[in-house]
């Protein structure tokens, strides 16, 4: 809850995130049941609360609350796109591996600009 | 060192062609205060950037830019994408088109190549700081008078994300600046420059 309270209040302070609708919190340990859009909206989500806490640390380096933030959504963003490289392809170099296939599978899925892409 | 992800920052999922308003966005991606020249700005300053906090923040900053002219691209692709020739004809796309055919290339609206010199890395850090935080405000300007021209929500909802970004990046150059204010002389901010005198 802290985390949310942390999120909430680095919103007002920057008046910007447009995900600010988004409950990240409830969206904890349920890749598994997620659909594939579901799946990258949450990566989306959660990648951008890693995104922009990044920046904020950058200038408030000691900022403890934000800096376990950090933490959360990183974990949480790190699990999604393992879990994503494994059933539909890599999003990332370092989950390239997780889609155990016999094909160079990176170059298979769409193009983030194309349809049917991220 | 630079890794690829193979999504986009904020969804881009644009459904009709609009070749008119794509020859104004474009600007986004090599105009004067586009995404291009802003993340050449803020990663060419960052090398003789004394104070961690501050490079920390030109380097994600200016990562987060190229995620923003991958963006800007993707909603100018859809926006371009399988364009008739009659429809070329008729939108005023034809001088792009002869060109570009429907390839990407940085340019702004009117047409002018994307150039270094939109921008400096001057090497004290007030004077880029201050060069940054306009920077932000101009491309958020460029946002809002993009935002007045576009009436689908497809092409807005995207932009508006992009305007919001600015605002938080203007925040964060903002407090750079203070963190390297903190450290010098507060009787004469401007008596060393701390890129270049020790």
């Amino acid at each position: 809850m802290n985390q949310m309270n942390q999120m909430n209040r680095m919103n007002r302070r920057d008046q910007m995130n447009p995900f600010d609708r988004m409950n990240l919190s409830d969206q904890n340990s349920h890749e598994k049941q997620m659909n594939r859009r579901q799946l990258m909206e949450h990566i989306n989500q959660v990648s951008f609360a890693v995104d922009d806490v990044k920046l904020y640390l950058d200038t408030h380096p000691c900022d403890q609350e934000a800096l376990a933030y950090f933490h959360e959504m990183s974990r949480q963003r790190n699990r999604a796109l393992k879990e994503y490289a494994a059933s539909y392809g890599p999003l990332t170099i370092d989950t390239a591996s997780e889609s155990c296939s016999e094909r160079w599978n990176w170059i298979n899925e769409p193009w983030p600009w194309q349809e049917g892409g991220c | 060192m630079w890794n690829y992800e193979k999504r986009l920052q904020y969804p881009v999922k644009i459904t009709q062609t609009n070749p008119k308003i794509a020859q104004v966005i474009i600007s986004q991606f090599g105009g004067p205060d586009g995404e291009l020249g802003a993340s050449m700005r803020y990663l060419a300053q960052r090398y003789t950037m004394p104070y961690k906090e501050v490079t920390g923040t030109l380097t994600d900053i200016g990562t987060e830019e190229l995620a923003h002219l991958e963006m800007v691209c993707a909603i100018v692709y859809q926006l371009t994408k399988d364009l008739s020739p009659e429809e070329i004809e008729r939108s005023g796309f034809a001088p792009y088109y002869v060109d570009h055919t429907l390839a990407l290339w940085p340019q702004a609206a009117s047409g002018t190549p994307w150039s270094a010199t939109t921008f400096q890395s001057k090497g004290d850090p007030i004077t880029d700081l201050h060069e940054d935080m306009a920077a932000e405000q101009k491309a958020r300007t460029t946002y809002d008078n993009i935002l007045r021209l576009v009436k689908d929500p497809e092409v807005a909802d995207p932009i508006r994300f992009l305007r919001q970004r600015e605002l938080v990046h203007y925040q964060r150059f903002g407090e750079s600046l203070r963190i390297v204010q903190d450290q010098l002389d507060s009787k004469n901010f401007y008596a060393f420059n701390p890129e270049f005198d020790k």
